[in-house]
């Protein structure tokens, strides 16, 4: 139940539709992206990769050597987008994520367990197998001293961030927040997601959004008109969504009538028909444009909000972004896209 | 020095490199890895840690007071390896 | 803007579980630090921690079910189980309101994810063990507490910002009540024991073999711990409609981060968070009576730490502990349990000690209150919270 005046004022991406704005908006447009082909002991045959963006090429050998692949990629994605906005030094750095590095985290608990001595590890890997590192390596990266908060909410980590963003921008903690989330792709999520019962094709990937106040001076991109957030404690899912949707609308003054676009978390399956559903039965009719980044850049876990926000900023006018989580939270961020 | 480091000293060196982070051409033996290189006492933790991983040799931490430079990595490991 | 009160704790300790004997603890100087009995330490020369024992969370869970529970989610719930009835509050009355469930932690689910790993590693990744693999993800933590008190409309939140996580959980939750944005939060961390925490601090040199003494000369670092401390929130005017006066009012907080080193604190943006703080609540160094500080006991920390606090509030600080000599470093716990123990210091009237104190650095230059608690008439204390990445959060809180 958060009542904003935040805005949307920049934002950028990295993903299997290459490095920057333009090739994300492309690949939505173009309604797919270009997998890239596991031969390793995957448990998946592909996963769209964001094979444009190599840490050491884009950051440089100093300060990457032991670095995991979610820091490099959230740092980059930071990168695109300070490149093209003047931020405060002071500004905060809110970040969303399942549970970090998986891989980093496998990689040092195998060293410990088959190497002669259980200490004998890669100490400078140990901050980069923390769920924090990301958000912490964009500061130092990019100089940023503000509020610097990580929040592992799953695939609800894009409307979580927004909503503790604005918070931030509330209270004046923060003059600005980049605000945003990253995920990706490694062999131990991979069997770990698979072992969750995912059967989607992963993908990898970071957006970025900066939050404003509406009165900070630069140009909106969007509104964030609201975000309800809930938890399906009985199971069922779809009508904790649909109540999100209504209320969200609700709170905001907005008649079901005037939403134009929908922007789901889930590529396919259960969860996309259920967001479809909860929307469309608020609506009472199915929105004018659909949009689903999954489907183009694949299961990407807790960095699809972002990218649904970004797929949503091509849309002027109402737009919905619905998320589903298996831990049962369910929720929905409304937004008002100025053209 | 200890036989196995007089024939391992390049590939020590490199090693050196990459936990530094810092090209070959730019270390010479007897180097600063703090004032020269810009090492901080991290870095040496690691570059010990990557020393026992590589020689499969337990070192002291006490130790780190004298990885100060290329030599004093060679004598470090030397002395580890023929202990 | 509403003022923000604690009207319930809820702790799972190594010093004590319960709101009580966490107390009894804490003011008797209890010290946590056993032999390490979570993994197996074969090949670490020592291998103390404060671990928790005889919790059985089938104790304190009823609605999830428990092999969906990770270690550090029981502690959770059983904590803000606690929290709640020390509050004196139903679940029917919670579900009445809007709340917000906001848990930090540094380690999440790895207790989990270590051992698949372990499993992948012995037998290949096909053998890992799904309803493991389920239940891992941090933000079960929040979600957790909110399915078990069957909270619908409710805010989750995980935060994981390691170290500090606790404090950016309450700082967090606290605005969320101020501003209105919710009526009631139940906040905190949590964390369970790790073998990825305890080797990388071991790597680090940065584990005491016995025991962990802040602020001593002869330190030599950490303990890992593990435990949770959860805070029930309430704006001041529905605490005070029900009748309960509270343990303590939240005045402020503040967060930055270092921007500077992954590991090694720096000792100008510690400073600048505290003034933060004091700024957010208001308050001017000359009245704070107490810091409960981060005090890893760790050389650096330590170091580091004392002489930011010096730099904000002059030669001779307020007297300041280390709550970590007796309960170890709990990760994303550690400065929920630092808030809890700041608003039994208030609410009973005591200072706890840092124990395993022989001589104070001089480094350091503080009154730690050594080994003993002593009785002090609190009015504002401040608990301080910094991370790995630099990232810094200090609560304030005064008497009610």
């Amino acid at each position: 139940m958060t009542r904003m005046t935040a805005v949307i004022t920049a934002w950028s991406a990295i993903s299997a539709c290459g490095v920057g704005r333009a090739p994300f908006a492309g690949g939505m447009q173009r309604g797919w992206a270009s997998s890239s082909v596991l031969d390793g002991p995957e448990p998946g045959t592909r996963a769209f990769l964001a094979s444009a963006f190599d840490i050491e090429h884009a950051l440089g050998r100093k300060g990457t050597g032991s670095m995991d692949r979610a820091s490099g990629l959230a740092i980059g994605a930071v990168g695109e987008l300070l490149a093209e906005v003047d931020v405060d030094t002071g500004a905060g750095i809110v970040l969303g994520t399942t549970s970090g590095s998986a891989q980093t985290q496998f990689d040092f608990t195998r060293d410990s367990l088959t190497r002669r001595r259980p200490y004998f590890v890669n100490p400078a890997s140990m901050p980069f197998a923390l769920m924090n590192s990301a958000a912490s390596q964009c500061a130092i990266w990019h100089r940023l001293t503000g509020p610097n908060t990580s929040i592992a909410g799953g695939r609800m980590s894009g409307l979580s961030v927004l909503r503790y963003a604005s918070r931030l921008l509330t209270t004046g903690r923060a003059g600005a927040v980049v605000c945003g989330a990253v995920e990706e792709y490694s062999t131990a999520r991979a069997w770990l997601e698979r072992h969750r019962g995912g059967r989607r094709v992963l993908g990898e990937g970071a957006a970025m959004l900066l939050v404003e106040p509406a009165d900070a001076g630069r140009r909106p991109l969007a509104e964030v008109l609201g975000i309800e957030t809930r938890i399906a404690v009985a199971g069922e899912v779809a009508g904790p969504l649909a109540e999100c949707v209504r209320r969200v609308l609700e709170r905001a003054g907005v008649g079901p009538g005037d939403v134009g676009a929908h922007a789901l978390s889930a590529a396919e399956g259960e969860f996309a028909v259920t967001e479809s559903a909860a929307v469309e039965a608020v609506l009472g009719r199915p929105p004018a444009t659909v949009l689903s980044p999954a489907e183009v850049i694949g299961d990407v876990g807790a960095a699809i909000g972002p990218f649904q926000v970004a797929a949503l900023l091509e849309a002027p006018g109402l737009g919905l972004a619905t998320a589903l989580d298996e831990d049962g939270t369910v929720g929905c961020g409304l937004f008002r896209v100025l053209s | 020095m200890n036989a196995q480091v007089t024939q391992r000293a390049d590939e020590i060196k490199q090693l050196v490199c990459r936990v530094l982070e810092v090209e070959e051409s730019q270390v010479g033996e007897t180097d600063l890895f703090t004032d020269d290189l810009e090492a901080d006492s991290m870095k040496l933790i690691e570059l010990l840690a990557h020393l026992e991983i590589e020689f499969d040799v337990e070192i002291d931490e006490d130790e780190i007071e004298r990885l100060v430079n290329l030599r004093g990595v060679y004598d470090v490991l030397s002395a580890a390896l023929d202990a | 803007m509403r003022r923000v009160v604690i009207t319930g704790i809820g702790v799972v300790s190594s010093i004590g579980v319960g709101v009580a004997a966490f107390a009894d603890g804490l003011r008797a100087g209890r010290s946590g630090a056993r032999p390490i009995g979570a993994f197996d330490t074969t090949g670490f020369a020592h291998a103390m921690g404060c671990e928790v024992t005889g919790f059985d969370p089938g104790d304190w869970i009823r609605r999830v079910r428990l092999d969906e529970v990770g270690r550090a989610g029981g502690f959770t719930i059983a904590s803000a189980r606690m929290a709640l009835a020390d509050a004196g509050l139903g679940e029917d009355e919670l579900r009445r309101r809007h709340g917000t469930v906001s848990i930090g932690t540094t380690d999440g689910g790895s207790d989990d994810g270590e051992r698949l790993a372990a499993t992948a590693v012995a037998s290949g990744h096909a053998a890992m063990d799904p309803v493991a693999a389920r239940r891992m993800p941090a933000s079960r933590l929040a979600v957790g507490v909110a399915r078990e008190l069957a909270l619908s409309d409710v805010d989750t939140s995980t935060i994981a910002t390691a170290c500090a996580a606790g404090n950016y959980a309450i700082g967090d939750s606290f605005d969320a009540v101020r501003t209105g944005e919710a009526d009631f939060a139940l906040c905190g961390g949590a964390d369970a024991m790790c073998r990825m925490t305890f080797t990388g601090f071991y790597r680090l040199g940065a584990v005491d073999p016995e025991c962990c003494r802040p602020f001593d000369k002869d330190r030599r670092g950490i303990l890992t711990g593990e435990g949770a401390a959860v805070l029930l929130l309430e704006p001041l005017e529905s605490a005070l409609a029900r009748g309960v006066h509270g343990y303590a009012e939240i005045l402020g907080y503040g967060l930055n981060c270092d921007a500077h080193h992954q590991v090694a604190p720096d000792g100008d943006s510690v400073r600048r968070c505290m003034e933060l703080a004091l700024d957010d609540a208001g308050v001017e160094p000359g009245d704070v009576d107490l810091i409960s500080a981060h005090g890893t006991g760790t050389k650096s920390n330590d170091v580091t730490e004392c002489r930011a606090i010096q730099a904000v509030f002059g030669p001779r600080p307020p007297r300041t502990v280390s709550v970590k000599s007796m309960l170890g470093h709990t990760m994303g716990a550690a400065s929920a349990l630092g808030t809890a123990a700041c608003s039994l210091a208030i609410s009973r009237g005591f200072i706890p000690p840092t124990i395993n104190h022989g001589e104070t650095d001089p480094e350091c230059g503080i009154d730690c209150v050594p080994n003993e608690a002593v009785e002090a008439d609190l009015r504002i204390v401040q608990n301080n919270a910094l991370a790995f990445g630099g990232n810094n959060a200090v609560v304030l809180l005064g008497k009610r």
